[in-house]
Formats: structure tokens, sequence, C-alpha cells
């Protein structure tokens, strides 16, 4: 038991060890990437926060996140009642093909998409980009969805309908909120996925609709810049934070919830 | 609250192509009744009440509740109340707001709505605990919340499906009285679906014993009991003899190995097939009465206040209760006299194979 929490610190460790290289970076005041660094500052964030060359793909990888996740979720909730609520011809089937982005190694992805999308004229657009990360992040969200859904409680709805409910109202009121758990985690995970994706970005994002990862990519390759490594940290920190949320909204909610309980007690 | 009739006409519920759940079952509960479907474990009886609900289509057969067919009703629209035997309370709602639910459906106003949820709550014994959440009350209180919650909107009818199973046994027999209290004081109609035979016994107007989709009998709890119309009935309900016999006439029977037995004439013709229903606490030794029949104890339960001696008469395998002092001195291996009057076998015609 004990060995294996020590194999497990290590292992932790050991994923952990890039950033004690990059977070330390990120403030270096030397002129080019070089470890460890020989002063400390604030400049490479204050460069990163007000040079436009930064800012814009920032707001850009938002803009597509957040719509990334809006309609990962509005394809995969459907999706997944699909699946897990009605048998029909062709089920498996489309299983299998919604993980398919799941198994397609990225680089085969990206040349598909950057043939087929030049003819479309969605390269170098917004829309481009939104739709492959919507592709990308519907099979994770789509396992989460319909697990969920495989443990949800059929009665809860039968409940709600001899209640006096139709059943849109049960899904507004009763379904959807009993799986907000599911759908938030199903749009968190849609959401970083697309914020952390390069490969594809590289291939089909243009100068102006250029995502984080993208701009980073560039800036390593042509000048090494150090603000990289502040961007770096800053996209990390970004996504730590969205993954703690959930954890954290939770955790306040039971402390506030046993409390209300001692109180009524 | 209005207390509504409600009866089932051929009632059929195929699943797919195999034997049916439901297999044509009929019955008339009158308005304020208390009856419960009991059987065994997939009988039908959830399919039965879920057909009631609305959330299952029968088959074939029809449904009428208040005289009215309900069959075209959705179940949002019958206003039944149900309760679960996982309670279904929503998680995400308060105790106040699950027991609302229905009455935000009906549209009541703020203070109305307020006035009901708390009389319901009281009802059950939880106007407490309107604040909390499902998730920080223990069993007994959900089911208490989900009671509530299904009699709030004054429903036409309550369906239960085994409310107290997941409960403990002593909170079990705890709310086995408060539903009986609940049920005579607002004289609503309900049904309640069980397979501990116990409770239907002690709470129901009536039961209505379930058997691979069929309804084997209904009626009265102690009917149920002295003259069971089925020789599953006469298993199912209360300890019991069972001994298979050929009739006579002139209610004399022959029972293999054991000789002729007198017991009620039913006029069946001679050489039919039946079944004797002798219950274990119906006989007692023989003391200086003649006796009917000498058992060979195999072996002697205690049970403090009477001693189940099961043993042979013959070949014939009998179960005895013999209660009060007379009882604890018996021992495997005795051989003991025993006596019963001809009135209390109860006989049962053996369905033909
Ligand atoms: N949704 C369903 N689909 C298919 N078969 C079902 C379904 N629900 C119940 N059954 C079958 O119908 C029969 C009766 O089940 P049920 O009404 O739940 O019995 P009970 O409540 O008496 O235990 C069982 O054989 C069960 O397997
Ligand atoms: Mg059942």
């Amino acid at each position: 038991m004990k060995s294996l929490k020590t194999l497990a610190v290590l292992i932790a460790l050991f994923i952990a060890v890039p950033l004690f290289i990059v977070v330390p970076m990120s403030f270096s005041a030397n002129a080019s990437l070089q470890f460890p660094p020989s002063a400390y500052w604030w400049g490479n964030y204050q460069h990163f926060f007000s040079d436009i060359n930064w800012m814009q793909p920032l707001f850009n990888s938002l803009y597509i996140g957040l719509a990334t996740t809006l309609l990962t979720l509005a394809l995969a909730i459907p999706a997944s009642f699909a699946l897990v609520r009605h048998y029909f011809i062709g089920r498996t089937a489309l299983n299998l093909l919604l993980m398919l982005p799941m198994i397609v190694p990225q680089i085969v992805m990206a040349l598909g998409y950057y043939l087929y999308f030049g003819r479309l004229h969605l390269t170098q657009s917004f829309t481009g980009i939104i739709i492959v990360h919507t592709c990308l992040g519907i099979p994770v969200a789509t396992l989460i969805l319909t697990a969920a859904l495989r443990s949800f409680d059929a009665n809860l709805e039968h409940a709600a309908h001899s209640l006096g409910a139709p059943a849109l109202t049960t899904f507004w009121l009763v379904t959807l909120p009993v799986l907000r758990p599911a759908v938030l985690v199903a749009g968190l995970f849609a959401f970083i996925q697309s914020f952390d994706e390069t490969v594809i970005a590289v291939f089909i994002s243009g100068r102006d609709t250029a995502t984080l990862p993208r701009q980073m990519f560039n800036s390593f390759r042509m000048e090494a810049d150090p603000v990289i490594s502040a961007a770096s940290s800053f996209l990390f920190i970004l996504v730590l934070a969205a993954l703690l949320l959930p954890l954290a909204v939770r955790l306040t909610r039971r402390s506030s919830g046993s409390a209300a309980g001692h109180l009524a007690r | 609250m209005p207390a509504r009739s409600l009866s089932l006409h051929h009632v059929v519920k195929r699943y797919d192509n195999l034997q049916p759940a439901v297999d044509g079952v009929s019955l008339q509960i009158e308005p304020g009744e208390f009856v419960s479907f009991l059987g065994p474990s997939g009988s039908g009886k959830t399919t039965t009440l879920m057909m009631i609900a609305g959330f299952q289509q029968p088959t074939s057969g029809d449904i009428h509740l208040a005289g009215r067919t309900i069959d075209k009703m959705p179940a949002h629209a019958r206003n039944i109340g149900v309760v679960f035997q996982n309670y279904a309370l929503f998680p995400h709602m308060s105790v106040a707001d699950n027991v609302g639910f229905p009455l935000r459906m009906r549209g009541l106003g703020k203070a109305e709505k307020h006035r009901k949820v708390g009389a319901a709550l009281e009802m059950v014994g939880l106007g407490a605990l309107a604040a909390r959440k499902p998730a920080q009350l223990s069993g007994g209180q959900q089911q208490r919340v989900a009671l509530a919650r299904a009699l709030v909107f004054e429903p036409d009818l309550i369906l239960l499906d085994e409310p107290l199973g997941a409960l403990d046994k002593n909170m079990r027999e705890h709310m086995q009285v408060e539903l009986k209290r609940i049920h005579r004081e607002l004289g609503v109609t309900m049904v309640y679906v069980t397979h501990d035979q116990t409770e239907a016994m002690t709470m129901s107007d009536r039961i209505a014993v379930f058997n691979q989709g069929r309804i084997e009998q209904i009626a009265a709890p102690q009917d149920m009991y002295l003259r069971p119309a089925t020789r599953f009935v006469a298993s199912f309900i209360g300890d019991n003899n069972l001994i298979s016999a050929t009739a006579l006439g002139a209610g004399r029977y022959s029972v293999a190995e054991l000789g002729p037995l007198q017991a009620c004439d039913l006029a069946l013709a001679d050489g039919s097939p039946v079944d004797l229903l002798l219950r274990p606490e119906m006989i007692r030794l023989a003391g200086d009465q003649p006796p009917c029949a000498t058992l060979r104890i195999d072996s002697a339960v205690n049970y403090g206040d009477s001693v189940l001696a099961i043993g042979r008469v013959g070949a014939t395998p009998l179960r005895v209760r013999i209660p009060g002092p007379q009882a604890r001195d018996l021992r495997a291996g005795q051989e003991v006299p025993l006596h019963w009057h001809a009135s209390d076998i109860h006989v049962i015609p053996a369905a033909r194979a």
C-alpha cells in the first residue's frame, strides 16, 4: 500500500516536471529560452498581456472553445439519448462512428480536413476550426453523457409524469438538472480539448483565426521568444482552473449543505 | 380527499413474444379501499401498476378510473399519485420543492402552495425538514417525503410499489402503521404492491394474489387465509400443510398411506383430485380426545411462545404448531397423537394438469 502511494507520487512528479521548468522560466529575465534563468521578473507576462499578437490568439481560442463547447453539447446530448433510450437499426455502427475521432491519429485528421476544407472554403475560418474541434470533442462528451444516462433512474421521469409534468417539462425540470454534473463535465472536456488542440489548428487556422497553441508553436519555431513560457504557464493555469472548478463547487456545496443539515438538526 | 373506484378489464401486457408479463387481469376496486397486490417477484405486480399509472400501455384490455376509461389519457393527466420503492425524489430539489412540484404543475399560487406543502409534510411528520435536500434524509424520511409528494395534490388514487421494501424491519413496521393512519384519515383509494405476505395481511382491506401475470384470488385477508382458492395461494400465505388427496364422496377424502380423512363436502365427483389444507396451528395434541393421526417428530423448533414440530404421519410430511406450556416437552424422535376437527381442513379442488 505504502509503496503504491510512493509510486503514485513519483508518477505525478514525472508528469509535472515540464511545469517545474516552464513556470519558473516564464519569470525569466533572459532574452532567450535558457534554464535555469539567471534573473527573474514579470516582464514576460506584461509583454504577453499587452501584445496584440498574443491577445488576439487568446481571444480566438476562448471564442472557439466556447462555441465548440456549445455545439458539442447540442449534438452529444440528443445523440446520447438516442443511443441509450432507443433501439434502431445501425445503433452500434453510429456509436462506433461517433468514437472515430478518438481513434484516428490527429495528423491524419488534420491532413484530411486541410484537403477537404480547402474546397469548402472553410480553412482559415472560425467555422472550420469550430467544426473540427466539435468532431474531436464529441467522443468524450458522448462517453460521459451515455454513462450518466445509463445510470439515470427512469422512475424520476415516471414520478414527474405522475405529478402532472408533460414530457418536455419533465426534461427541463428533472432530467436535465439531474444530468447537469455530467453535462458540465462533458462541456468542460470539450472546451479544454479545443483550447489545447494544436495539430489541426496549425494546419487549418489562418493568421486572423490563429489559436493560442498555434501562435505558441509559431513563436517557438521562429524566434524562441521567452514570452512563450508566460503563454504556456497562462494556458496551463487556465486549464487547471477549469478542471478544478467542478471540484471546488462540489466542496463548497457539500460544506454549506452539511451546515444547513446541522442547523436543521 | 375524493375516493374513486378503479377497475381493470382483461388487461394484458406483452413486452416481447414470450410469456406475457400481465396475462388477463380483471379486478374491481371500490372507492376508499386499500388493496394489496401480493405475489412473488416477476409475477406482474409492477407492470400492472405501471399500466394503471400510465407509464406503460396495455397490449389489450382497458382500465377505468371513477367509471371513465383512462386508456388514452397520458400519465401526467391522470391525477394518480405514485410512490416508488427507491423513492424517486428529485435530488436537485429541496424537500419542500419536491412536495410542491405537483402543485407547481397545477399552477397554484405561492401562498396556497406553501400552505398545502406544509400540511402534507405535517401529515407525514416532517414539518421541520422542508429545507433539506433528499440526500440529507434517512431512508424512512425520504419515503415520507415521497408519500407527501404523492398525496399533496389530492390524487384520485395512490399507487405504492413496494414502498417499504428498502427499509429495515423496525422502520418498516412503523411506516405500515403510519400508512394505514394516513389511509384512514384521507379515505383515498390505495393500491399497494408487496411481496411480503405479513404486510399484505395486516394492512389490506383486500388482497389480490398474483402469480405468473394472473390474479389467483382476490379476497379479504382472513378469507384468503382460511379459504384459499388455489394451492398457490394456500402455500403463499401463512404456514401450511398441503396434502394431495382424492375425493371419495360425502366429505371423505383418501390420502395415500394415511387412509381416509373427513373434511367438508364440496360435492366433487368421486375420484376428483384435491389438495387438503390443514394449517399447522389448527392441529392440537390429542389429549383425551380420539386421535386423528400419530406424528413422528423429526425436529422441534422452539419459538418461546410455541413449538413448531416437523415430522411425518406415515409417509406424509406434517407441520404442527403447538402453543403454550404443553409444547415444551416435544422432542425429535417422539411419537405424539394429534387431533383436529374435520371443519379445520380446507379442501381445494386441484387444477387438472
Ligand atoms: N421493461 C420490461 N421489458 C421487458 N420485460 C419486462 C419489463 N418489465 C418487466 N418485465 C418482465 O415482466 C415480468 C413481470 O415483471 P414485474 O411486473 O416487474 O413483476 P413484479 O413487480 O411482480 O416483480 C417479469 O418476467 C419481467 O422480467
Ligand atoms: Mg415489482
